[in-house]
């Protein structure tokens, strides 16, 4: 089964009154089978964060062709919670800092939004701590930063970490993470890294925004794509993040 | 409630600001001028208190210093905690800085009820201002001069519970004395309808005085501040938070005044509001620093946050300076909540309403984080009598 089909998608940026613009996307086909890691890797300025927004529902980005079908349903149709509640998460590339409200408050509610959703249990304050207090410990951590303001005076490494931190509490359908790895040192690289892992199931998928093949030496994809100019030009195994290594984007260019 | 009569007569003597005096520029006087205000008076008994006695028991627990009641109940000031003395209200007045005129507000001062508290020892206070709720169109107002002892540290709540269709007008003195510190948060509950609030607070700082002061009026109506600051004492600081919602046609004025006539003395006045549906928030500060005042440093801000594009704002910081070598911040900020914070927290499953509850709760906690009450209580007060 496939968890994202998405086919012919077109996006421009909106300018800002929600009449498309600049189009960054166009005519980009993809597929992402349940239980796989799939990695997208292009150069600058080629749509592939646009891609994790769209996906997200941000309302800068208008879609003005093609269709995106999460386990069948069309997406494009959901709100940007109701993507979320579905099983969608998207680790952002800069998450943004919202100072006063608190980190540990913030994910109990999101927590129990999708238990809800599930038919499950909402989650005490006790038994949230608990379990907020094992992923912690898990991605090295500090206990404090559940009481501290959501990102805010967060290192780049931190806010990476914290996003894992949501995405192991949250256990979507299908992961999202956009340049991960960027700002992060090597250390900090191989937690997120163990996080994802841990994470990821047969019964959940992974696609990956970035720019490196040092991600995937942690993260193993089953498939390795190339983005550029708004469009997927040729996909392979994970060789094929080595040979962008060497080679560089330039002869996908032309 | 058998305390409180109602004199049947008009009250007539008000002297309601000019339309050009830019103090009032924003204010709706309009609304309440053609109200036939009645005057209530309370007769010498004590009434039971507005907040809960657990509400008062886990006040107390929180502190270890002695709590001093004080109830107002209409115009009149009753507590058996600490000696409060009737005074002509020619004491109040002669004690306001002539830079405070205000004939409105005089109007009320000269035939107001004065009371005279000192406070010679560190304490906990808690005031309390209210009026029966069957009383429309009824008005009261007091003079409070409560004279801080040096050295001596207070903490002081004020309660308003203004009934439906009344007019207060509360007038407070605090005389800060050498190195004395009061910590003080001023708390409102909302009647069924209406009300009109008047809350003049007037501040001296002797030298080494520190105010910091949490305000969180919520009314129903309209609430005008009116705070006069003046810095007499060297390294005097006073610094004021406010918060505010204002909702339906509700209108929130901030005016001060704050007058820094010492060296090294210090300031900052901070509102936050939220505005939704045509709520109007006001807010003008001036500060003034006098002549020869080295190393003064005064700050105001106010932020905006519109929840619906039918509120209004009108921010008026200002500046007057008349020293050098002092440092002196002004700003103010208009706008909706932040769009990429919403999405963020969409983005984790959270409903538009949830994400912009959280949002306002955040600006919220940015204010009562500086008060020496803790942000459950605070909104355990509010929520009484509601």
């Amino acid at each position: 089964m496939n968890v994202l089909e998405i086919k012919d998608l077109h996006v421009a940026l909106s300018d800002g009154e929600g009449r498309p613009q600049t189009e960054i996307i166009k005519g980009l086909d993809f597929v992402l089978p349940k239980g796989e890691i799939h990695a997208i890797m292009g150069p600058n300025g080629t749509g592939k964060s646009t891609l994790t927004k769209v996906l997200a529902g941000h309302k800068d980005y208008i879609v003005t062709k093609g269709s995106i079908l999460f386990l069948g349903e069309d997406l494009l149709s959901l709100d940007v919670e109701e993507r979320a509640r579905k099983g969608i998460f998207v680790a952002f590339q800069y998450p943004v800092e919202i100072p006063g409200v608190n980190n540990a408050y913030f994910l109990r509610t999101a927590l129990n939004n999708i238990r809800k959703m599930r038919g499950e249990k909402e989650l005490d304050p006790i038994d949230f701590m608990k379990l907020a207090k094992a992923e912690l410990k898990s991605l090295k951590m500090d206990p404090s930063f559940l009481n501290r303001s959501l990102n805010e005076g967060f290192s780049g490494g931190e806010k990476k970490r914290n996003e894992i931190l949501q995405l192991k509490l949250l256990n979507p359908i299908l992961a999202i993470l956009d340049e991960t790895d960027s700002g992060l040192d090597i250390d900090a690289l191989r937690i997120v890294a163990e996080g994802v892992n841990s994470y990821h199931t047969k019964e959940n998928s992974v696609l990956m925004i970035t720019h490196y093949q040092r991600l995937l030496d942690y993260i193993r994809p089953d498939v390795v794509h190339v983005m550029v100019n708004g469009q997927i030009v040729k996909s392979g195994n994970a060789e094929l993040a080595v040979e962008l290594e060497k080679t560089g984007y330039e002869k996908f260019a032309s | 409630m058998k305390v409180i009569e109602k004199e049947n007569k008009k009250f007539e003597t008000i002297q309601w600001p000019d339309p050009k005096d830019e103090r009032y520029l924003y204010f709706p006087f309009d609304q309440w001028q053609q109200v036939p205000w009645k005057i209530a008076r309370a007769k010498d008994e004590q009434s039971q208190s507005l907040l809960s006695s657990t509400l008062l028991q886990r006040l107390q627990s929180l502190f270890s210093e002695r709590v001093v009641y004080i109830q107002v109940f209409a115009n009149q000031v009753i507590s058996e905690d600490i000696s409060v003395e009737k005074k002509e209200s020619s004491f109040f007045i002669n004690a306001l800085d002539s830079d405070w005129e205000d004939p409105f507000l005089a109007s009320f001062q000269k035939q107001a009820e004065t009371y005279y508290i000192p406070i010679e020892q560190n304490c906990i206070v808690i005031v309390e201002y209210s009026m029966p709720e069957d009383f429309s169109n009824s008005f009261a107002s007091f003079n409070l001069y409560f004279s801080i002892e040096s050295g001596v540290n207070v903490k002081f709540m004020e309660y308003f519970a203004p009934s439906s269709h009344s007019f207060f007008m509360a007038n407070r003195i605090f005389h800060l004395q050498e190195e004395s510190h009061l910590e003080k948060i001023v708390l409102t509950t909302q009647g069924k309808n209406k009300a009109l609030l008047f809350d003049n607070i007037y501040y001296e700082l002797q030298q080494k005085a520190f105010v910091s002061s949490v305000n969180v009026p919520q009314i129903k109506g309209a609430y005008r501040k009116n705070m006069y600051a003046s810095f007499v004492g060297q390294e005097a600081h006073l610094e004021n938070y406010t918060l505010h919602r204002v909702k339906n046609n509700d209108v929130y004025d901030h005016f001060a005044k704050l007058k820094h006539d010492a060296k090294e003395t210090s300031c900052k006045d901070t509102l936050h509001a939220i505005a939704e549906d045509e709520g109007v928030s006001n807010f003008c500060t001036r500060i003034v620093i006098g002549k020869n005042i080295a190393k003064a440093t005064s700050n105001q801000k106010a932020k905006g946050i519109a929840l619906s594009n039918t509120v209004k704002f009108n921010f008026r910081p200002e500046l007057e300076i008349y020293s050098d070598e002092v440092e002196c911040s002004h700003g103010a900020s208009i706008g909706s909540l932040d769009e990429e914070a919403l999405f963020y927290l969409r983005a984790r499953g959270l409903s538009l309403e949830e994400a912009k509850e959280l949002l306002v709760q955040a600006t919220e906690s940015s204010i009562l984080d500086h008060s020496f009450l803790p942000q459950d209580l605070i909104q355990e007060v509010i929520g009484e009598n509601q």
